[in-house]
C-alpha cells in the first residue's frame, strides 16, 4: 500500500502500523485556493486537518494568531471543543488532509502518545509523553559494548609468601574483595568467598599462606570483549568476578556488581568510583563517566527532574571530594565550602557554570588558603565546569569570607537593594553546604531569616529581575527568536526560577530546590494546586529541552549555552514550548503584579 | 438540444435497463478521476490490469471512499509493461472477470463527469470491452486535465505548451506521488482538476 501521509514527524510518529492503516484510509485531501476560508468562525470541526503545501492563517477578530506551514496540524485543541472561536483561511493555494474527529478520537484512546499531543492540560500532556517507550536495542547496544565500559578494578597483587592477614588487610585499605598473587608462573586469585571459608576453618589467618589457598583457575576476557562475554563466564562457573586482560599485559578484575551497575546505569558506580578517588586523575577519569550516564538516562526517557536527583549527588560528591584531595583536614575543620545558584539547588545538570563560596570560621588563618581555592576552581574547569562569568567562586575573596563578615555582607544586601546585590542574595538563598564544617552555614543562614524584616522595598526590588528579559512569546502566541535562537534561560527558567525564589523568600523557606519551593507554597496555599502543577511541568519541560539540545551541542563540542534554535525543534515541541511559555508569562504578571513592581 | 438527443439514442442502444443511472443528470459539484493499468500500450490490444476511482465533491478528494479493483486478464501481460504497472500475472491472477470489474466501476462512477490525464486511451480501452455487452460507450462528459491545463496556459504568445505530467505538476506546485499507482495517478489529476477549476474561478 503506497502511503500519501508522512508519518515520520510527532504525534504521528507515535500510531502503530495497524493503525497509520487507518489514518491512511480515513483520509481525504482537500484544495483551498488563495483566500479561501478554510474553517470558519464557530463551525463545526468534523475533521483533523493537517496541511501538506501551502500556508493557512488562523486569525480571531480580524487578527493573525498563528500561520501554519506544511506539515503542521492545523486545529488540533479545535477538535476536541468541536467548535473554536478562531477561523482559518488559506494565505496560499493549500492541500489539506482530512481526518475524521471519530478516529482522531478513538485514536487519542488507544495509544495515549498520541493522545498526548491533543491535551490541552499542559500538565496532563507531559506525564502522557513520560509514558514514552525507551528504546527497545538499548540493552543491546550495552551488552554489546567492550567489558572496559563497564568499571575495571585494577589488581591488587600480594607477593607469594604473603599470609591470609595480609590478604584481609589489602581488601580492607584497598576497598576490594579479591587480590591476585603469582605463585611461580602461576597467577592465583583469593576472594572475599575463600576468605569467610578460611575464617570457618579457624587456622590461624596471621601464619597461613595464601599460596595455599588462592585459586589458580583463572577465568578471564580480553579487554575488547564484549560485556556478555564476561556475564556469559560468570553464569556458567557463578563465580562474581572475572579478570580482564589488558592489550599491554596488565589485568584487571571486572565485578559482578560493577558489571550490573553498568548495565543499569546505576549512578553508585560513579559515585563509589568518585569517593575511592586518591588523586585529581582518578577523579577526572570518573567524572569523565558522567556525561555518558547522562546521555544513557536521556535517551532511556527517564524524567528530567529524575536525572537532576541523580546529579545532584554526584556534582555534590565530586565538588566535596576535590577540595578534600586539595585541602588539608586542620583546614577543612575551620571552613565550610558551599555550592550556590543551580548547583546549590540541585537542578544542575550539564555543568554550565561553577558558582562557589567559603566561610572561614573567625580567627582561622592559613597562609595556603587562597591558592587551595584557586587550584579548587582550577580543578573544576579541568572537569568541565567552566568559570562563572560573574566570578562567584571561592578564588574571589568576595565570596570567600569569615563568618562575621559574611554577616555584615548579608545585612548590607538587605539595605541596599541594587541589582548587583540581589542576585548574590538570590544566589545566597540558593547556597548548600557542601564540605567542611556545616554548622558554619547552618548558623549564617539563621542569622539571615532571624534579621529579616517584612520589607516590602527588599521584596520587591529582590523581585525585579524578573522584568528584565522578554518572554519570547509574541502577541500571536508566536514564537519569537533572535536570529532562529530562543535562550531558554532568559525566556523561561530564569523568570520561573526566580519567581519562585522571590515567594519562597517572602514566605522565609529554607528551601532550594525550586520543585521543593513549589511544593512548599502550595502547602502553605500561597500557590493554587494547579498553577503549582503547571509551573513544575514548565520548568521540567524547559529543563528537558536544555538538556536535549545541550546534549546533541556538547556531541558537537560547541560550548554549552541556553540557545536553542527553534528550527531544531519538532512541531510537537514547538507547540508544547508555546504552552509553556504562556505559563510563563502569566506567572510573571502575576509575580509583577503580587510584588508591585509597577511601583518601584 | 444535441445532449438530449444523444442521450435519448444511448437510452435507445442501451442494452442492459440497470444500468439506466449512467444518463440521469449528474448531481452538481461532483466529478470521478479514474486510472488504468494496462497490459500493453496499444488502445487497441490493452488488457485493464486495474482501475481506480476516487470521487471529487467541491473541494474535497473523497480519497476515504476510494475504490480500486484488480482484473485478471484474459491473455498474456506484455512484459515490457510490468515495470511501469507492477502487476505480474500471479499479482492479478485472483483479480475480478473484467466484466464484473466493470460492472462495479460503472455504479461507482454514476452518471458524473470524468477526469483523468492521458484519459483518452483510459476511456478507450474500456469503451472498446464496454461496447459489447452494454451497447453503449460511457456517456458521462470527459474531463481531460491536460486540456484545462492547455486553455489556461496557452496564449498568441505561448503557443507551446509543455503538457508532459511533469512539468504540469511543477508548474501547479502539487506534490508528487509515487507514480503508476492507479489510485496515486487518479489522486493527482484529481489535484490538478481541483487547482485548475479553484484558479478559473
Amino acid at each position: 500500500m503506497s502511503t500519501l501521509f508522512e508519518f515520520s514527524a510527532l504525534p504521528y510518529r507515535s500510531l502503530k502500523p495497524s493503525e497509520r492503516e487507518r489514518f491512511e484510509s480515513a483520509l481525504d485531501i482537500q484544495y483551498f485556493a488563495n483566500g479561501h476560508t478554510v474553517i470558519a468562525a464557530g463551525a463545526p470541526h468534523h475533521a483533523l486537518l493537517i496541511l501538506n503545501k501551502g500556508l493557512i492563517a488562523e486569525e480571531e477578530n480580524g487578527e493573525v494568531l498563528t500561520v501554519y506551514s506544511e506539515q503542521e496540524t492545523i486545529n488540533s485543541k479545535a477538535l476536541l471543543n468541536e467548535t473554536a472561536q478562531q477561523q482559518w483561511v488559506a494565505i496560499d493555494d493549500s492541500l489539506v488532509f482530512s481526518i475524521p474527529r471519530e478516529l482522531i478520537l478513538e485514536l487519542i484512546r488507544s495509544n495515549p502518545q498520541f493522545g498526548a499531543y491533543f491535551y490541552q492540560d499542559i500538565a496532563v500532556r507531559m506525564t502522557a509523553l513520560a509514558q514514552q517507550t525507551s528504546e527497545e536495542n538499548e540493552l543491546q547496544a550495552l551488552l554489546l559494548a567492550p567489558v572496559t565500559a563497564a568499571y575495571i578494578h585494577p589488581a591488587q597483587w600480594l607477593s607469594a609468601d604473603a599470609s591470609i592477614l595480609d590478604a584481609a588487610r589489602r581488601m580492607q585499605s584497598a576497598h576490594c574483595t579479591a587480590v591476585l598473587i603469582k605463585n611461580a608462573e602461576h597467577i592465583g586469585i583469593f576472594t572475599q568467598r575463600d576468605l569467610r571459608d578460611f575464617v570457618i576453618s579457624e587456622l590461624p589467618a596471621r601464619s597461613t599462606a595464601i599460596a595455599n589457598y588462592a585459586h589458580y583457575r583463572l577465568h578471564s576476557v580480553a579487554d575488547d570483549e564484549p560485556i556478555h562475554a564476561a556475564m556469559l563466564l560468570m553464569t556458567k562457573h557463578t563465580i562474581s568476578r572475572v579478570i580482564v586482560r589488558r592489550a599491554d599485559g596488565a589485568l584487571g578484575i571486572l565485578e559482578q556488581v560493577d558489571l550490573l551497575a553498568f548495565l543499569t546505569q546505576h549512578s553508585h558506580l560513579i559515585q563509589s568510583q568518585i569517593e575511592r578517588a586518591v588523586s585529581m586523575d582518578e577523579l577526572a577519569q570518573a567524572w569523565s563517566h558522567v556525561d555518558k550516564l547522562i546521555r544513557q538516562q536521556h535517551r532511556q526517557g527517564v524524567k528530567v527532574t529524575l536525572i537532576a536527583d541523580t546529579l545532584r549527588e554526584l556534582h555534590r560528591k565530586l565538588l566535596a571530594k576535590t577540595w578534600q584531595l586539595l585541602a588539608p583536614a586542620e583546614i577543612s575543620a575551620n571552613v565550610c565550602l558551599l555550592c550556590l545558584g543551580s548547583e546549590g539547588r540541585g537542578e544542575q545538570i550539564l555543568a554550565n557554570d561553577q558558582d562557589n563560596a567559603l566561610i572561614i570560621a573567625d580567627g582561622f588563618e592559613h597562609p595556603d588558603l587562597a591558592a587551595i581555592c584557586a587550584a579548587f576552581n582550577q580543578a573544576l574547569i579541568r572537569f568541565g565546569y567552566p568559570p562563572c562569568p560573574g566570578k562567584i567562586m571561592v578564588n574571589n575573596p568576595y565570596w570567600r569570607r569569615t563568618e562575621s563578615e559574611f554577616k555584615i555582607l548579608l545585612d548590607e544586601w538587605q539595605v541596599q537593594t541594587h541589582r548587583e546585590n540581589m542576585l548574590h542574595l538570590a544566589i545566597w538563598l540558593d547556597a548548600y553546604p557542601v564540605y567542611g564544617n556545616k554548622a558554619l552555614f547552618a548558623r549564617l543562614r539563621d542569622y539571615f531569616y532571624q534579621g529579616l524584616v517584612e520589607n516590602d522595598s527588599l521584596l520587591a526590588h529582590f523581585a525585579l529581575p524578573i522584568e528584565q528579559f522578554d518572554t519570547p512569546l509574541g502577541f500571536f502566541s508566536q514564537l519569537r527568536s533572535k536570529g532562529g535562537l530562543l535562550d531558554l534561560k532568559k525566556g523561561g527558567i530564569f523568570t520561573l526560577v526566580h519567581g519562585i525564589r522571590s515567594l519562597a523568600l517572602k514566605a522565609k523557606l529554607s528551601e532550594r530546590n525550586t520543585y521543593r519551593r513549589i511544593e512548599i507554597l502550595k502547602q502553605k496555599d500561597i500557590l493554587s494546586p494547579t498553577l503549582a502543577s503547571d509551573l513544575r511541568e514548565s520548568l521540567a519541560y524547559l529543563q528537558s529541552l536544555q538538556l536535549k539540545y545541550g546534549l546533541i551541542k556538547a556531541q558537537q563540542g560547541k560550548l554549552l549555552d541556553y540557545g536553542i534554535e527553534l528550527a531544531q525543534l519538532t512541531t510537537l515541541e514547538r507547540d508544547l514550548l508555546k504552552d509553556t511559555l504562556a505559563v510563563v508569562k502569566r506567572f510573571k504578571q502575576s509575580i509583577a503584579h503580587q510584588f508591585k513592581l509597577n511601583t518601584l | 438540444m444535441i445532449q438530449t438527443f444523444k442521450s435519448w439514442q444511448a437510452r435507445r442502444q442501451l442494452r442492459d435497463p440497470q444500468f439506466e443511472f449512467l444518463l440521469a443528470k449528474p448531481a452538481p459539484n461532483e466529478w470521478v478521476s479514474i486510472d488504468c493499468e494496462t497490459t500493453s500500450l496499444n488502445p487497441k490490444q490493452a488488457e485493464i490490469l486495474s482501475i481506480a476511482a476516487v470521487i471529487i465533491r467541491g473541494n474535497t478528494i473523497l480519497k476515504s471512499s476510494s475504490q480500486q479493483w484488480l482484473v485478471k486478464p484474459s491473455g498474456a501481460i506484455d512484459p515490457k509493461t510490468i515495470p511501469i504497472h507492477g502487476l505480474r500475472a500471479q499479482d492479478v491472477a485472483h483479480g475480478l472477470t473484467l466484466h464484473d470489474a466493470l460492472t462495479q466501476l460503472l455504479y461507482f462512477i454514476g452518471s458524473r463527469p470524468i477526469i483523468g490525464y492521458y484519459l483518452e486511451f483510459d476511456l478507450a480501452v474500456i469503451n472498446r470491452q464496454l461496447k459489447p455487452w452494454l451497447g453503449i460507450a460511457l456517456p458521462n462528459r470527459a474531463i481531460e486535465v491536460s486540456g484545462l491545463y492547455y486553455d489556461k496556459k496557452v496564449s498568441a504568445y505561448r503557443p507551446d505548451i509543455d503538457l508532459s505530467l511533469d512539468s504540469m505538476l511543477t508548474e501547479l506546485d502539487i506534490p508528487r506521488l509515487a507514480r503508476h499507482d492507479p489510485l496515486n495517478d487518479a489522486i493527482t489529476a484529481a489535484l490538478m482538476f481541483l487547482k485548475l477549476k479553484g484558479q478559473r474561478n
